[in-house]
């Protein structure tokens, strides 16, 4: 099942998550949006690290392992936004 | 205190002017090439993509291709820009971090992103704008946005890049930018037109292209408290910037994400 969010941060960058989900795992996770992360490359990381996790995990806590994993930097989002977004597309199944 | 360079690259494609900044970028890091301003204009139009966006919920491929305008995916983040040919000047700055680290508010990535578009203020005081930075990485006047920046870095180097507004084209951005289709009314034009100012508006339309390049070379030169004297890209650039032009060209570079 394809899920999707579009989430507006304070400030006004917007993060745009599409979810595959398939019996409460994320199978393949995208996180795109106008926000800044350095490394660049540190997104595939920071996806991947979705991939297999149970909905009802700890979602703010995986993306925060991913980004410290990838020594990666974010500017304009933290990684907080980065979970509401996530969270966001999956209430759009279980709501 | 070291030469930099000025490098006005005139009118070229989108593919073109990305793989040229990557260029000179990675050229920097060897140490082959010096602090680098350059000066960019975009033909045909093109809209440029930020590197973690989604090329389909962003771009109508179709407008784009009626229009004639090309798209290409940057290697820095940031949101969509619809650069319109002689609509707006492009500048971008190859500066190693050791050379911006006296500067105050260097200290992280957003205060480097101060740093720079505090260049770009200074340039445009010289034709009579007065700007100042917005975090996270915009230049107004008078709230009104007139520059856009987006920065990446590459083993001690930083390339930031960023647009500076002439005058507005707002319905053809609407067409060719995702935006939903309420948005393109009148209402939603004159709010977009509130928000957003160029060097047109706030000065007059007589003055040049020629005149906002000189500006920002003065502007950098004075902030940056160094010589930046005109130049042309090495051969070992313009070979770089063919290899990278084919990437930023491809199907699957555009459409990554």
């Amino acid at each position: 099942m394809l899920l999707t969010s579009e989430y507006k941060v304070k400030g006004g960058k917007m993060i745009k998550v599409k979810l595959d989900v398939e019996e409460n795992v994320i199978r393949r996770a995208l996180i795109a949006g106008d926000f800044f992360l350095y490394p660049e490359e540190a997104i595939e990381q920071i996806e991947e690290s979705l991939s297999g996790v149970n909905v009802s995990s700890d979602i703010e806590q995986v993306l925060a392992n991913a980004v410290m994993r990838a020594g990666a930097q974010l500017l304009g989002v933290s990684v907080g936004d980065l979970a509401s977004a996530v969270k966001l597309a999956l209430q759009n199944e279980f709501r | 205190m070291t030469l930099w360079r000025f490098l006005d690259t005139g009118y070229n494609d989108a593919y073109w002017n990305m793989a040229l900044d990557e260029a000179i970028l990675m050229l920097r890091t060897e140490k082959r090439v010096p602090e680098t301003l350059r000066v960019y204009t975009w033909k045909p139009s093109a809209v440029s993509i930020g590197y973690f966006q989604s090329l389909e919920q962003e771009v109508d491929l179709d407008a784009c291709k009626s229009l004639g305008v090309d798209v290409v995916r940057r290697i820095t983040g940031g949101g969509a820009v619809y650069h319109e040919c002689g609509g707006e000047l492009t500048y971008s700055l190859v500066v190693s971090e050791d050379t911006l680290r006296s500067k105050r508010f260097f200290e992280d990535i957003q205060g480097s992103y101060r740093v720079i578009c505090e260049a770009v203020v200074e340039g445009l005081k010289k034709i009579g704008i007065s700007a100042e930075f917005k975090p996270i990485n915009d230049i107004v006047v008078n709230g009104k946005k007139i520059s856009g920046n987006a920065q990446t870095r590459r083993r001690g180097v930083i390339l930031q890049h960023g647009t500076i507004l002439l005058r507005t084209d707002i319905p053809t951005m609407f067409k060719v930018l995702k935006v939903s289709k309420e948005k393109i009314s009148d209402k939603a034009i004159k709010a977009v037109e509130d928000r957003v100012t160029t060097i047109y508006r706030e000065v007059s339309s007589s003055i040049t292209l020629e005149d906002i390049k000189e500006a920002l070379r003065r502007g950098f030169s004075e902030y940056f408290d160094t010589a930046i004297e005109p130049s042309s890209p090495t051969q070992a650039e313009l070979e770089l910037a063919s290899e990278y032009r084919k990437r930023f060209a491809s199907w699957s570079w555009i459409a990554k994400r």
